[in-house]
């Protein structure tokens, strides 16, 4: 093989593909990429048997051929290397790269080793919204557990039915949900557990690349999804098993309604939670009828307080959250103002952000101790 | 079986493989099933199965041949473990034990809009409902809806509740007669909790008042349920109301409440059409699992008018059909038609036989001393029988005595007159519309 590619090409597609490697790969195999001459492109692939991506690059191809590569050390390698062409060449099982001046000479081993690539039907593809479904998952995808003792909730549910696809992730403790409408209605009902990595994936993907339309396919025998995008594309397993039922736990109904900036109520959270982190994280939320008080204390820091104004319909009353995940929701989310809906103290917190019915936050109080 | 057997073969495998290959490629494989000689392994991904399959091929032979002393071929297929059942932590496990009762926002869940039979005549109704229950508070704010007893107003607006409840089962949808819309007001004022009144109606998102001529006249209700509009529609809320006549009638109505009302789309649903009804008849065959014959239904529909009065023939129908053992036949509902529903048909006590003679001769600009005449002209046979078809089904008197009123017949003539009209009706348009005409005037008539 001998080829001649753009630095920065090179580097995006390495950076991109090692994502996909497990750094804690125990066959050598799968901590190489492939690199393979595809028609007049370059070809990188890479899996860790669970999820796996390919990616083409504009090259010139000078000689075909292919070989795998130890990934961390190419891509440290090459993004090294001055923005200049790059021209890469096999030796037996070896590659050289050569850039201005530079040359280093990589042991591989031989593409044969590669675990064989996935195939999908063209005919399964059905195209996604790609905006939508970027901000989806990235509302949606971080509740996930990360844990992986509970396999399932380490997954992101995702429901396709009639002309929209719901996202839902939770890690017992909180959960997201959102909605999106589909262009296209896809005709069959779909109830897939994919790994949330596998959908910041996605996201990252096609945040990277600007106007980037994608498209999801699923196969039965294969137990497998793909996405393909322009230039790329992403295999990744579904993962088996019985998602809880989320439905019944969704909050029917609220005692208290607040309506609260989203940034001041991020401003405070940060400042409170730097006197929870020792006192295992709790914050309390105090409800008045014209604003909010939120408060930490521990008994090496000190306490703080700080108040909040907000708009308050309903009872008055008092809850307390972790601190964590209330920053993971806020961070999360893009919205001026927000609404928290409290039905007690002991009750999950609902969150929305006002003038979208689409998301849905909810997170478990901690119980008060000093509370009679 | 096939677990303990393939753990003995993954414990051999063990052997002859590397740590790294047997944890990232055996750890989660396992024995679907061993049938006749073919044993068929599930692998987790696509790419271990490859991988497996591939390098491994012979030498996982090798020991499945060795444990079962037999020559077996192997199949690879993706079938993962499935991932064990775990504490789903607190989230979940509060929630056992607090679900929160479904039904608070008491809709009927056979009210539906898949369950709606729509025609021509109630198409605008149907439309100005699918819209709000497609966007609540946004699209027609409130909608008003009335039409009258049985048009279907009711499913209408269920069908509302239930299709937002669908998209968004979290949303606050509560649906409230107007009748008990004033006693819970009243009852609020007697307890001295208003507030907790105001809290419960005024958080709702979609507000679903049925009947709302009910609250007319009272003036504290009123008020009460002006407050409460207002607030469900500041808070972005959908309201929908039914009635059985159109705002400006309603009277002793406030003036403000009425400019409300008239704010949003107003809409009436008119009473169904033949074609309507024998879907709607159709529909509600079909939910009781009966299968009517469209030649039933539509013998059904063009002699029935009412939307309920034809859900309690269909009834009464199949307990007929069941207790004496008969199949639903023409036969069947011609001897039904009269019985099912003089009793409760029009106020017939006060209309006499006289009266039909009269507003159908009248109907048919003839004399009645033409009709209960001899003459065998076909002007004055249809009108005759008309009378006979009237006079037995709404009012169900004897045949005989029809025959004395109709100057002396045989009842014999009278059977076959009314069955004629009766097996009519189901192809006739223009006789649907005099008999519905006429039935109209007697109602008036009546009063």
């Amino acid at each position: 093989m001998r080829v001649q590619i753009l630095q920065e090409n090179l580097n995006k597609g390495l950076s991109t593909a090692s994502r996909s490697i497990s750094s804690k790969a125990q066959l050598p195999i799968l901590a190489n990429v492939l690199l393979k001459t595809d028609k007049n492109r370059l070809q990188i692939s890479a899996t860790n048997l669970e999820t796996g991506v390919t990616l083409w690059l504009g090259a010139k191809i000078e000689e075909e051929g292919e070989i795998t590569i130890p990934a961390k050390i190419l891509t440290e390698m090459v993004a090294s290397l001055p923005a200049e062409k790059i021209e890469l060449e096999t030796k037996e099982n070896a590659l050289i790269i050569r850039s201005q001046g530079y040359e280093a000479s990589i042991n591989g081993i031989s593409a044969g080793e590669f675990p064989k690539l996935p195939s999908y039907s063209a005919e399964s593809l059905f195209t996604l919204p790609t905006d939508k479904l970027v901000t989806a998952i990235n509302q949606v995808a971080f509740a996930a557990a990360t844990d992986e003792g509970r396999p399932i909730l380490t997954g992101v549910l995702v429901r396709i039915k009639d002309k929209e696809l719901s996202l839902v992730a939770t890690d017992g403790y909180r959960l997201s949900l959102k909605t999106i409408p589909l262009e296209t209605e896809i005709k069959k009902e779909m109830f897939l557990i994919l790994p949330s990595k596998t959908l910041s994936e996605v996201a990252k993907i096609l945040s990277e690349e600007k106007n980037e339309n994608i498209k999801m396919g699923f196969t039965q025998e294969e137990n497998q999804v793909v996405f393909v995008f322009p230039e790329s594309e992403l295999f990744s397993r579904v993962i088996e098993g019985e998602f809880p039922e989320y439905g019944k736990i969704i909050p029917q109904s609220f005692t208290t309604k607040v309506f609260i900036d989203k940034d001041s109520f991020s401003r405070a959270v940060r400042v409170v939670s730097i006197f929870a982190r020792d006192s295992a994280n709790i914050v309390k939320i105090k409800i008045n009828n014209d604003h909010l008080e939120l408060s930490a204390n521990s008994p090496q820091v000190g306490e703080n307080k700080n108040s909040l104004e907000a708009k308050v319909e309903g009872e008055e009353g008092e809850i307390a959250f972790n601190f964590r995940f209330l920053q993971g929701f806020l961070g999360a989310i893009d919205a001026k103002e927000i609404t928290m809906e409290v039905n007690g103290s002991l009750n999950p917190g609902a969150f929305h952000l006002v003038g979208d019915e689409s998301f849905l936050h909810i997170i478990m109080p901690v119980r008060l101790q000093n509370e009679e | 079986m096939n677990e303990i057997l393939w753990k003995n073969i993954l414990e051999e495998i063990k052997l002859s493989v590397s740590i790294a290959n047997f944890q990232t490629l055996f750890t989660g494989t396992q024995l679907v099933s061993l049938e006749s000689s073919i044993a068929t392994i599930g692998c987790p991904s696509g790419y271990i199965k490859n991988m497996i399959e591939d390098r491994f091929y012979s030498l996982l032979k090798n020991i499945i041949d060795h444990q079962t002393k037999s020559n077996v071929s192997l199949v690879f297929i993706i079938k993962p473990v499935p991932a064990p059942k775990t504490e789903n932590g607190p989230l979940f496990s509060q929630a056992t034990n607090d679900i929160p009762s479904k039904n608070d926002h008491r809709l009927r869940s056979d009210f539906t809009f898949e369950s709606l039979a729509v025609s021509g005549s109630n198409q605008l109704p149907y439309a100005a409902a699918t819209a709000v229950a497609k966007k609540p508070g946004s699209t027609y704010n409130p909608l008003f809806i009335w039409g009258g007893v049985g048009v279907g107003k009711t499913h209408l607006m269920q069908a509302i509740g239930n299709e937002i409840l669908k998209k968004n089962p979290s949303i606050k949808v509560l649906f409230c007669p107007g009748e008990e819309f004033t006693n819970e007001i009243i009852e609020a004022i007697k307890n001295k909790n208003t507030e907790q009144f105001r809290k419960k109606f005024r958080s709702i998102k979609v507000l679903l008042l049925d009947d709302i001529q009910f609250i007319a006249g009272k003036v504290t209700v009123q008020e009460e349920f002006f407050h409460t509009f207002n607030a469900i529609q500041r808070m972005g809320g959908q309201i929908v109301m039914t009635s059985d006549r159109p705002p400006e009638e309603i009277a002793k109505l406030e003036e403000r409440l009425r400019s409300r009302f008239e704010a949003g789309l107003i809409v009436d649903v008119p009473p169904p059409d033949f074609e309507l009804r024998t879907a709607i008849l159709l529909i509600k065959a079909r939910q009781q699992k009966i299968d009517l014959k469209m030649d039933l239904a539509q013998l059904i529909a063009a002699n029935i008018e009412s939307n309920r009065k034809m859900e309690g023939f269909l009834t009464r129908m199949i307990t007929e059909s069941e207790t004496k053992n008969i199949p639903l036949s023409v036969e069947m509902v011609n001897t039904l038609l009269g019985k099912a529903l003089a009793e409760k048909e029009l106020s017939h006590k006060a209309i006499k036989p006289k009266t039909v003679i009269d507003v159908v001769a009248d109907y048919y600009h003839l004399k009645t001393a033409q009709i209960k005449g001899q003459t065998r002209v076909k002007e004055i046979v249809l009108p005759r029988q008309v009378i006979m078809y009237l006079l037995k089904i709404e009012l169900n008197l004897p045949l005989m005595e029809i025959g004395n009123i109709l100057g002396g017949r045989d009842h014999t003539t009278i059977m076959h007159g009314v069955e004629k009209i009766v097996n009519q009706l189901r192809e006739d348009e223009d006789l649907r519309v005099h008999i519905s005409g006429i039935k109209q005037r007697l109602s008036v008539k009546v009063e």
